[in-house]
């Protein structure tokens, strides 16, 4: 195979990557990942680095229409995101002393987790009266267009607990490359109980900055190998462009569920691969 | 004063310049690399023999030399420097209107993000 047959075919599959990504909400990386271990037989952390790359291409070009709506929380972003970027500190700098293999388990693991989490999604958020002390003393309440023409504002519970979770979550992002966006999402969805929309948002503000903060260490590591990650970034860049576009036309659940399977055979194959020794 | 709406718009301009940079930056390096080294064979390949430790500050003497890599890397490197500077609006923002928590909070995860970048 030519070096430009071997990139044709990276784009090809990191467009379906980033497609997957967009329909089933879990982003273009934690797809891309073991398609390129598995598929491609990537060194584990050069796959990494090209999914991390992808992560902060796909979330700013999302956060861009995001913006313009008017449902991010900027303040919540913030707060939330000095826990993230110290957990992504800590998760990249545990790279180099963690063998290949617990990574990929690892891996496998989140994979599952995400397959599960993309089917148990529900969109409708009890509402609150009272807050948080700390998201009281932050001002960490909001409002969010809701329906035509109405503005619903909602009070943020349990905002240590969603700084917890979020230090998780950079700490996974930071050691597997991916951009925690199930998560981020969980914890602003069950921590913070915000709404749904929020949530998803908020995190997709957040994911960029996090993964730009293990990509400066993932650079000096020489995990980011720039003839793989070209490909990787535009082909994931370009599918959950289009995964946003055909997103609101086709009939979610039911692709939830195929998506759902095929990620969890994914997770099943780069498991074996590991226990035979092939990673 | 910059209203938080104001705020939102900027940081929308930002990473969408940004992202535009990059993918035009990646995309030129891109061609060029596979314009160079497309019909190579891809086993010991310059692909999977290069050790690619990056030094940011070296990046961009690799694109003045007009190496395909070096702007590629550059490209990648531009991504990163649009979120620093989505930070960096946002502190600039937290300062203006006077809220301690706020500011420090930027500070704190613009610093971590320069020292993962530059002092690794």
């Amino acid at each position: 195979m030519t070096i430009l047959t071997f990139s044709i075919l990276l784009l090809f599959f990191s467009l379906l990557a980033g497609l997957l990504g967009a329909l089933t909400g879990l982003g273009g990386g934690i797809i891309v990942i073991p398609v390129l271990v598995v598929l491609f037989k990537v060194d584990i952390h050069y796959a990494m680095g090209a999914s991390l790359i992808s992560v902060i291409a796909t979330s700013s070009g999302a956060a861009v229409a995001y913006m313009r709506d008017g449902y991010t929380n900027i303040r919540i972003g913030v707060y939330l995101e000095v826990a993230a970027v110290l957990g992504a500190l800590t998760g990249a700098l545990l790279i180099s002393v963690m063998p290949k293999s617990v990574i990929a388990i690892l891996f496998s693991g989140i994979l599952f987790i995400s397959s599960y989490m993309t089917l148990q999604r529900h969109e409708d958020q009890e509402g609150y009266s009272m807050s948080h002390p700390w998201a009281k003393a932050l001002k960490l309440d909001g409002r969010y267009p809701h329906q035509k023409n109405q503005i619903q504002s909602y009070h943020v519970q349990r905002a240590p607990l969603g700084l917890f979770l979020m230090g998780i979550a950079g700490l996974l992002s930071g050691l597997l490359g991916i951009g925690s966006g199930s998560l981020k999402v969980l914890a602003m969805d069950q921590a913070l109980r915000l709404p749904y929309k929020v949530a998803t948002t908020t995190s997709n503000f957040m994911i960029g900055i996090t993964a730009a903060t293990s990509a400066g260490i993932y650079f000096d590591r020489g995990y980011i190998n720039p003839a793989i990650t070209f490909p990787v970034m535009i082909g994931v860049l370009a599918g959950s462009f289009l995964g946003a576009k055909i997103l609101p036309r086709i009939h979610i659940y039911a692709l939830r569920v195929i998506f759902s399977i095929v990620i969890c055979l994914i997770g099943v194959q780069m498991l074996y691969q590991t226990f035979t020794g092939q990673i | 004063m910059l209203t938080e709406s104001q705020l939102q718009h900027w940081l929308g301009r930002i990473l969408q310049f940004g992202i535009m940079l990059a993918v035009s930056l990646v995309l030129v390096g891109g061609v060029g690399f596979l314009w160079t080294h497309g019909s190579e064979p891809l086993q010991g390949n310059i692909i999977f023999s290069t050790n690619f430790d990056i030094d940011v500050l070296k990046i961009w003497h690799q694109h003045l030399l007009a190496s395909p890599i070096g702007w590629i890397e550059l490209g990648l490197l531009t991504l990163v420097i649009a979120q620093i500077l989505r930070v960096t609006v946002i502190a600039y923002y937290y300062v203006r209107i006077r809220d301690v928590w706020f500011s420090l909070f930027s500070f704190f995860i613009l610093s971590i993000i320069l020292y993962c970048l530059l002092w690794q």
